[in-house]
């Protein structure tokens, strides 16, 4: 089960083609769901590989953006489940308490930026998808996959944690 | 909220800048893994699609077969005639110069004389007997009959036997005579045999087999037993004798010597 990879193969200049053309905005959504550089390459990667290993998500190009966003952000909840899984399980066996809201690694340079990096995964991503990315709140329910409802609650949740948390730092 | 959100923007776009550069290395990387992946899901998607088509296949099989079984059971009973390869096991008497055969629930029940039981009840059987001599007054065997219809006159002349008028029948081509025989009120009863007994084996006897448990002894049992009796000399110019007793309770008799009567209708005689 190799796949050659070679200049010549159509297939494969057309996948470098999509990764040249999707891979820099995808890194910079993927970034500020991690809030690190290297978990951001990570989930890039595997986010593309998901949804070019797919024929048909390549038959339909405009609609590739779409799926990468929403591969990575499916991708990022559930990796920080996952932390959060393993973290508690071992703070259990060490009886020590364990920060897993904020990733470690990231630069703390401003006060906004270190309470964005502290919400929770969805509202960082409702946050970021919003205000960021400047989707409309049916794109962003869209790839949150969820009601446009349940996003305005999740964006409602999130600008009250970041008032509260900017109040209390200042 | 205005300026919440007017913030939260400056301060994701002045973070842009940190987030990790398009690197070609990665994107070589990634593509090798993509077309690995693509090549998994098209082999997934193969195997998939092969056994939904078997799939598909062999439901159809089933239902098609299920729909010839149904019309088999609702198809009206055609009379079949056994091939000799169902017509049952083959025995041999004489050295082969009797043969006949015998299909389940038949099966010998013992041998010398033949005897074969149906559905392992005893006492409902078929005895094939060779040179059979009478039983007598006193249960003992009598003289050897010198044909079949000198056997069948003194089967008919014994007061304990109530028996038919003979009727000439085919076996096996051979012409035989055919009897019903049962206990006559008041007939005595040959110590444990619970009956007269009307035909044995020459030969088989001894002085102290007196009509004990020889299985050779044909009985029927008093007033409870009936014994459908065909005797024939068996042809090629020899001076044997044949006797086919299908013997089994009143109760169920005619039911038994139906199911006798493939046996008797395999019977063959072949030259010594």
């Amino acid at each position: 089960m190799r796949a050659t990879v070679t200049a010549d193969d159509p297939i494969t200049s057309k996948l470098e083609d999509a990764y040249a053309r999707h891979a820099p905005a995808a890194l910079r959504l993927a970034y500020f769901l991690s809030g690190n550089p290297e978990t951001a390459r990570d989930l890039v990667q595997d986010a593309f590989v998901r949804v070019a290993g797919r024929f048909r998500y390549l038959r339909h190009p405009d609609a590739f953006d779409a799926y990468l966003r929403r591969t990575i952000v499916n991708l990022h909840t559930s990796r920080v489940r996952r932390l959060i899984l393993e973290r508690s399980s071992l703070a259990k066996e060490s009886a020590f308490r364990v920060e897993v809201a904020v990733e470690e690694g990231h630069e703390a340079r401003d006060e906004m930026w270190q309470a964005v990096l502290g919400l929770s995964p969805r509202q960082r991503a409702a946050i970021v998808l919003r205000y960021y990315e400047d989707l409309s709140e049916r794109q962003a329910a869209e790839v949150m996959h969820c009601s446009v409802g349940a996003l305005n609650q999740l964006v409602a949740r999130a600008m009250a944690n970041l008032r509260s948390r900017i109040e209390e730092q200042a | 909220m205005k300026d919440l959100a007017t913030r939260i923007r400056d301060t994701l776009h002045r973070h842009e800048a940190d987030a990790p550069s398009f690197d070609p290395s990665d994107a070589r990387r990634t593509i090798v893994r993509t077309r690995r992946r693509q090549v998994l899901n098209v082999t997934a998607f193969g195997i998939g699609t092969v056994a939904v088509v078997i799939g598909l296949v062999a439901g159809a099989g089933q239902v098609i077969r299920a729909g010839q079984e149904h019309n088999v059971l609702h198809r009206p009973p055609s009379v079949v005639s056994p091939t000799p390869n169902e017509a049952g096991k083959p025995y041999r008497v004489l050295h082969g110069r009797v043969t006949f055969a015998a299909a389940p629930p038949w099966d010998v029940g013992f041998a010398g004389p033949w005897a074969l039981w149906f559905d392992s009840n005893y006492e409902e059987r078929v005895v094939v007997l060779t040179d059979p001599v009478q039983i007598e007054a006193g249960c003992r065997p009598g003289p050897a009959p010198a044909d079949a219809e000198t056997l069948v006159q003194s089967i008919r002349s014994d007061p304990d036997l109530e028996v038919t008028r003979p009727v000439a029948v085919a076996v096996g081509g051979v012409q035989a005579l055919r009897m019903d025989v049962a206990a006559a009120a008041g007939a005595r009863i040959c110590a444990t045999w619970e009956g007269p007994g009307v035909v044995r084996e020459q030969g088989s006897y001894s002085p102290q087999d007196d009509g004990g448990t020889s299985d050779s002894t044909v009985v029927v049992g008093s007033g409870r037993h009936r014994m459908r009796l065909y005797v024939l000399d068996i042809p090629g110019g020899s001076s044997h004798i044949l006797a086919i007793a299908i013997v089994a309770p009143e109760a169920t008799f005619q039911q038994v010597v139906r199911a006798a009567a493939p046996i008797v209708d395999s019977f063959q005689f072949h030259a010594a």
